[in-house]
């Protein structure tokens, strides 16, 4: 069986809302903060934090965060400060953090030094997304025009490249930013820089700019046969560039339950895929896609595939319809092991994201990854069953003394001119023995 | 069946100038002084019935901007003030040296820029239901979240039925498409911000005549813009009453005589040029 690497994602949605039964309801941008209740808020947000906890200890590869605004469908609005978090209380997993809204910040600059601090206090255990960000974030942000979107993520993610990898400091002269002495302080410790992730339902554009920068084309689920033909045309436009995708390049994204049998799985999770459908992710069209989203060309193609036509409206499937469709794996371990094997072999995917369902008991969620932990992911590791963390090598050394050994004479010594006109190393300074100190010509 | 695409009730066959890149759709009928209309983001592609009313008393060319309509948004297209050298442009290449301009809703607002960077190239300026002015406390309504068919009904006031001809474009898919892409346009110039605040230093300089036009029940853009809009220009603001029912942001549609005969009364009290 083909190697994969399993990643889950661990925001939660602030499940303690009303019901939105109408298609034309909505929580995406305007449900009232009335609705909001401190405590349940913070245990919310507390749970993600014991989710990762989780996850490492049952050896998945990677926990994952998003970002999300003005909504309760997540309450972490800032992946970046999320990952820190997660960074500071792990020793292992990988962080990532798929992420951060380029286009919400004045400039990528800011995101770029984000990237580097996460990266450093994690020993280089941070992967990156980029969305372009859901529709219901521009009415939010005030910074991000729907209409410019597209080209300002381009040129911004250009930029977060740049300063990550070419020595500064240089000057960038874009449309979007124009800065003289573009200077990234500390640099990001994986070289050349941190796994990125490009969500994409499937644009071109997305796929073009995924396969031009070698980020791993982290595939939205869709209906199957656009789901493969996107993942064509991916390695496609990956050999264009001159090179073979990875499996890895290519991350699945579904949904997995597991439960001892088939039909249990079932009875644990139809009512919760029912209220997530329904409640979180049913965005009437014009709240998914503010003006200049999409364009004129894209929004027919989509149409004309039947983009939320009445039988295609997930908030009005059953349980076997959303498994009939390929929008869920779930069952006993063997039908998920088969299921996910047949998945990812025909997308040429080498990761899975997976996540938890949000208004599961916490201990229903844990026996369901536990089982998914034990009795799945071993079939798609080495024999060792050991997760990619475990023996993928470190760019950060773990202990002083492993510093020590590795660490080269520093080019520049911390040095000062004192008042007798002698320059002093400013580390050996105190000691009056000290070689460094010496009188100036 | 026929593959041939939906037209717009009203539909007429434009007559097309190229400027800057742009096959610039537009409307022309009638004689006398010259008056450009620039229309908002709906009902574009047709020969409105206020057209037929103010070409009975003037040279009326009624221009599709970029991105709106059947005329496609250059790559230039950025901002209001690219529109403002574009119009010019226009004026140019259709040999009108100074315009009575009008501009109604989301085109009133960019004929007050395009007034405030060309002041010489007015003879006068009349705004119906204006958007772009910044009126603290009351924003106009959100028309970047809202669905196609809910739009309409806001446009008139909940009676869109009866003004299907007005911004339907034959099909419901097509109507659909269209009015997403023309949304994208107006993105592009106003998703933020929604207003221009300049315009309240800008405007009152201008020293043109000037008349603006407002509904009796606006539910897109409050009173409160036309207000601040007569303030800043010194103008008279005049209600538009309808015959039937109150007029809503879809004035143009509902009253043509009355806004017709306000137009043409403007451009009479201007001076002809020698």
């Amino acid at each position: 069986m083909a190697e994969l690497e399993f990643i889950c994602t661990i925001d939660n949605p602030y499940v303690y809302i009303p019901p939105q039964l109408e298609e034309r309801e909505s929580v995406g941008i305007d449900l009232s903060t009335e609705h909001y209740d401190r405590d349940l808020g913070q245990l919310t947000l507390e749970e993600v934090g014991e989710s990762v906890e989780w996850l490492e200890r049952l050896g998945f590869d990677g926990a994952l965060v998003f970002e999300q605004h003005n909504h309760p469908v997540g309450l972490i609005g800032n992946a970046m400060v999320g990952a820190a978090w997660l960074a500071s209380i792990t020793r292992g997993i990988r962080i990532c953090a798929v992420g951060p809204l380029i286009n919400s910040y004045a400039t990528p600059l800011r995101l770029a030094e984000e990237v580097a601090l996460v990266d450093n206090i994690c020993g280089g255990r941070l992967t990156l997304g980029l969305p372009l960000g859901i529709g219901t974030q521009y009415h939010s942000i005030g910074v991000m025009n729907p209409a410019t979107a597209r080209a300002r993520h381009l040129e911004a993610t250009e930029l977060l490249i740049e300063a990550m990898t070419k020595p500064g400091p240089f000057a960038w002269e874009g449309d979007f930013f124009d800065i003289p002495y573009v200077n990234l302080w500390p640099r990001p410790l994986q070289q050349p820089h941190p796994p990125i992730f490009l969500p994409a339902a499937g644009s071109r554009e997305t796929l073009e700019m995924a396969a031009r920068f070698r980020f791993t084309y982290q595939a939205t689920l869709t209906p199957r046969p656009v789901l493969l033909r996107n993942c064509d045309i991916f390695r496609e436009l990956c050999v264009e560039h001159g090179y073979e995708a990875d499996r890895k390049q290519i991350a699945c994204v579904v949904p997995v339950h597991v439960a001892e049998t088939d039909e249990q799985a079932r009875r644990e999770l139809e009512h919760h895929l029912a209220w997530r459908f329904q409640n979180v992710f049913r965005f009437p069209f014009h709240v998914s896609f503010p003006p200049g989203h999409v364009s004129d060309r894209s929004l027919r193609a989509m149409m004309a595939g039947g983009y939320r036509s009445p039988g295609n409206d997930p908030g009005g499937m059953s349980y076997d319809e959303i498994r009939d469709r390929g929008l869920l794996i779930a069952g006993s371990p063997e039908t998920v092991i088969e299921e996910l094997a047949e998945l990812t072999d025909a997308m040429g995917a080498g990761r899975v994201i997976t996540s938890i369902q949000g208004s599961m008991p916490r201990w229903m969620q844990l026996k369901a990854l536990t089982l998914f932990a034990q009795e799945v992911i071993p079939a798609f590791r080495p024999p060792d069953g050991l997760a990619v963390w475990q023996r993928e090598e470190r760019p950060a050394y773990e202990t002083r003394t492993e510093l020590a050994a590795r660490l080269p004479a520093p080019p520049d010594r911390p040095t000062a001119v004192m008042a007798d006109g002698t320059e002093v190393d400013v580390r050996t300074a105190h000691l009056p023995e000290s070689p460094a100190r010496r009188p100036l010509l | 069946m026929s593959d041939a695409p939906a037209l717009p009730a009203f539909y007429t066959e434009p007559a097309i100038v190229e400027v800057d890149g742009v096959e610039l759709r537009y409307r022309r009928r009638g004689s006398g002084e010259p008056l450009v209309y620039l229309g908002g983001a709906e009902m574009t592609r047709r020969w409105l019935p206020l057209f037929e009313e103010l070409a009975g008393g003037c040279d009326l060319i009624a221009l599709e901007g970029p991105g709106f309509g059947d005329t496609p948004a250059p790559p230039w297209l950025e901002g209001m003030d690219d529109l403002a050298i574009f119009y010019r442009r226009v004026l140019d290449a259709l040999d009108l040296e100074a315009v009575h301009l009008v501009g109604y809703s989301l085109g009133a607002w960019i004929a007050a820029e395009f007034a405030v960077f060309n002041p010489g190239r007015l003879r006068s300026l009349a705004l119906i239901a204006p958007q772009g002015v910044r009126v603290r406390g009351v924003p106009r309504a959100d028309l970047f979240n809202i669905s196609t068919t809910d739009r309409a009904q806001l446009l008139f006031n909940g009676a869109a039925e009866r003004f299907a001809g007005f911004v339907g474009e034959g099909d419901e898919q097509e109507t659909f498409f269209r009015a997403y892409a023309a949304a994208g346009t107006e993105a592009l110039l106003a998703w933020n911000p929604r207003y221009d605040r300049k315009l309240d230093h800008r405007l009152p300089a201008l020293g043109c005549p000037a008349l603006v036009l407002c509904a009796e029940e606006d539910r897109v853009v409050p009173r409160a813009h036309a207000e601040r809009y007569a303030e800043l220009l010194g103008a008279r603001l005049v209600t538009i009453a309808g015959r039937e029912e109150p007029t809503a942001h879809g004035l143009v549609a509902q009253e043509p005589e009355a806004i017709a005969a306000a137009l043409l009364e403007l451009v009479g009290a201007v001076p002809a040029r020698p």
